[in-house]
């Protein structure tokens, strides 16, 4: 099964490795296999590129279940006709039993993990899918991610709905794997939402607009002890940047205070300077001030890190532009390795120069996001209460629209009160018109109805109704609960409309 | 169980079409509020999915799912009573 998805997940990123895009990782785990592919920037979001990256994954599962198919169908007919010559079972027989049992499985399971990712549910391969094929057709991105994350979570609830209703009428364990896997589907959903989200609202943010330039920053000379009494005692702060304040502010690493108290003995503390116990700046968050926010965010949760530490880029500019210069004057081969050289120690150089200008948390950006979100959706609710206003002077059945805080005969209700009407009445008419059952089925299943609500009287009539009612009320399950229900009342019905009129008198 | 009832007494029925059953008073009453149900569940899983910010909105879903409840059952009740007359009328449960 393992091997499975490491081939699935293998091939989704050699395809990505193509394409010109970082794989970092293969992560393989209980329900499959995650290759972590770095969505950044525009190339990421070529719909073609991606729906050949999704795509490639579950053909070579169905690819490998073909071939071991195969394999287990070529055993299986030598096995059969050998043990037919020889007419008694051999040690070879059972070797071959066990790899036509190996081949079987793993074609099988092959078969099972292209077909289940390919269900159009984020974060499947199905769910990109469906979303380059989205894009393709929407042209927008984000709008795009939006709907096919949406259509995974239906579908994860989907999952959870079946699996509920398996659970209590075929296998309680089957029931609730089914559940798991909706609960799994669901979770990979909402979170990759939240994270689109989140990097959608914060990715047009530059640091330089959001950074805190009002830090305090220790120099790398000072001894553990001071750096303990003077910084961490005074500002209660968990980390500092130490910065060489010689040379223009330039960024050396950081400490934290773990690092001062734990690292070093207290009897050394007098004696060991912060140079010795910084964070390198190589370990560090360091980006440009002209970097999104949502770039940030997306490096702090990679590294697990609290914090960006900002620099300044004018200087960057410069170097790039002379840069850009030597490039274009062009290089002879005799001097392309002295080129080389030269612009090695210059990056060596600048990432030495570079100005600590600011500071970002994590807090700080999700703070940020948060901010952002609200304000987005203050922005709505005006423009939609606007709208409101403005549809209640031109109609006058107003009495349709929002008039109170919980909106219970809203335009909204009503349609999802006609789209379940319209579902209802579909149901019923399948169990009621379209089922076919023979009069002796019908007899036996009608005498054993008749059985059931004998005695009943009108509270338990309301009861099992109202029981029925309240089952409905849950999310999604509701649905389902509700298609069923109405399938099996005109399901019931027919069995009185299929009886001869005569044969129905004599059960009376 | 009225069609049942119905089913003894006139045979006839036997030849209309089971949805019927849509034109009968307690048949409305029922149609109507597992609608209700219907449609807050579909209402509840739609803002679900949408809502970011489910905690701080919880309230948005809870009130208007008890109010409609509170309404099914005031329909459910009414609709018992008409279709345990009706059942009754054409005599056949309750024995």
């Amino acid at each position: 099964m393992f091997i499975s998805v490491l081939l699935h997940e293998l091939a989704h990123s050699i395809v990505a490795l193509k394409y010109g895009l970082k794989v970092r990782q293969i992560t393989l785990f209980i329900f499959g296999g995650v290759s972590d592919i770095e969505e950044q920037g525009e190339s990421s979001k070529d719909f073609r590129k991606e729906f050949k990256i999704a795509v490639v994954g579950p053909i070579t599962s169905f690819v490998i279940a073909g071939i071991l198919a195969l394999a287990w169908w070529i055993l299986l007919l030598t096995s059969s006709s050998s043990s037919a010559q020889t007419g008694f079972s051999t040690t070879t027989d059972a070797i071959k039993s066990i790899a036509e049992a190996v081949l079987g499985y793993g074609a099988l399971t092959n078969t099972l993990l292209g077909g289940f990712n390919l269900i159009p549910a984020f974060p499947l391969d199905g769910g990109r899918i469906l979303r380059s094929a989205l894009v393709r057709w929407k042209r927008k991105y984000d709008q795009s991610t939006k709907i096919a994350v949406r259509i995974g979570i239906a579908i994860s609830y989907g999952f959870i709905a079946f699996g509920f209703i398996t659970m209590f009428s075929v296998s309680f364990v089957s029931g609730m794997w089914i559940m798991f896997m909706g609960w799994f589907l669901n979770s990979g959903a909402q979170s990759y939402l939240s994270q689109h989200e989140l990097s959608t609202t914060l990715s047009g943010v530059r640091l330089r607009d959001i950074m805190n330039t009002r830090f305090i920053s220790v120099k790398p000379d000072i001894t553990v002890n001071d750096l303990l009494n003077n910084y961490f005692n005074a500002y209660r702060k968990s980390e500092f940047p130490v910065v060489d304040e010689k040379h223009g502010s330039n960024l050396l690493g950081a400490v934290t205070a773990k690092q001062a108290i734990n690292v070093v003995p207290e009897h050394n503390r007098d004696r060991i300077t912060v140079e010795e116990i910084m964070i390198p700046k190589n370990k560090l968050i360091v980006m440009k001030s002209n970097r999104t926010a949502d770039e940030a965010l997306r490096k702090i949760f990679r590294e697990n890190k609290s914090r960006v530490f900002v620099y300044d880029d004018n200087e960057e500019e410069e170097e790039e532009k002379e840069e850009d210069h030597i490039e274009k004057r062009g290089v002879g081969a005799i001097g392309e390795k002295k080129e080389q050289e030269k612009l090695e120690i210059k990056e060596q150089e600048r990432q030495e120069r570079q100005k600590l200008v600011g500071l970002i948390s994590k807090t700080d950006l999700l703070n940020i996001a948060r901010e952002r979100e609200e304000y987005e959706k203050e922005v709505e609710k005006v423009s939609s209460s606007n709208n409101i206003e403005e549809r209640r002077t031109s109609f006058s059945s107003s009495f349709l629209l929002p008039t109170h805080k919980f909106n219970i005969v809203s335009r909204q209700r009503l349609l999802f009160l006609v789209f379940g009407m319209i579902l209802f009445i579909i149901a019923y008419s399948v169990g009621a018109i379209l089922v076919k059952i023979n009069s002796t089925e019908a007899e036996i299943m009608k005498k054993d109805f008749q059985e059931q609500i004998k005695g009943v009287n009108q509270y338990e009539i309301f009861i099992n109704n109202f029981r029925v009612a309240l089952g409905m009320f849950v999310p999604g399950f509701g649905i389902a609960l509700g298609i069923l229900s109405a399938f099996s009342t005109g399901w019931y019905l027919m069995l009185y409309h299929i009886l001869p009129p005569l044969y129905s008198i004599f059960l009376h | 169980m009225v069609f049942n009832a119905v089913s003894h007494t006139s045979p006839i029925i036997l030849h209309i079409s089971p949805l019927i059953v849509f034109l009968t008073p307690f048949g409305i009453l029922e149609i109507i509020a597992y609608r209700i149900a219907i449609s807050r569940s579909g209402i509840i899983s739609y803002q679900l999915i949408k809502d970011s910010n489910k905690r701080k909105s919880w309230q948005k879903y809870v009130i208007p799912t008890i109010i409609e409840i509170v309404v099914v059952l005031v329909i459910l009740l009414i609709g018992a009573i008409i279709e345990w007359q009706m059942a009754q009328q054409f005599g056949i449960v309750g024995n």
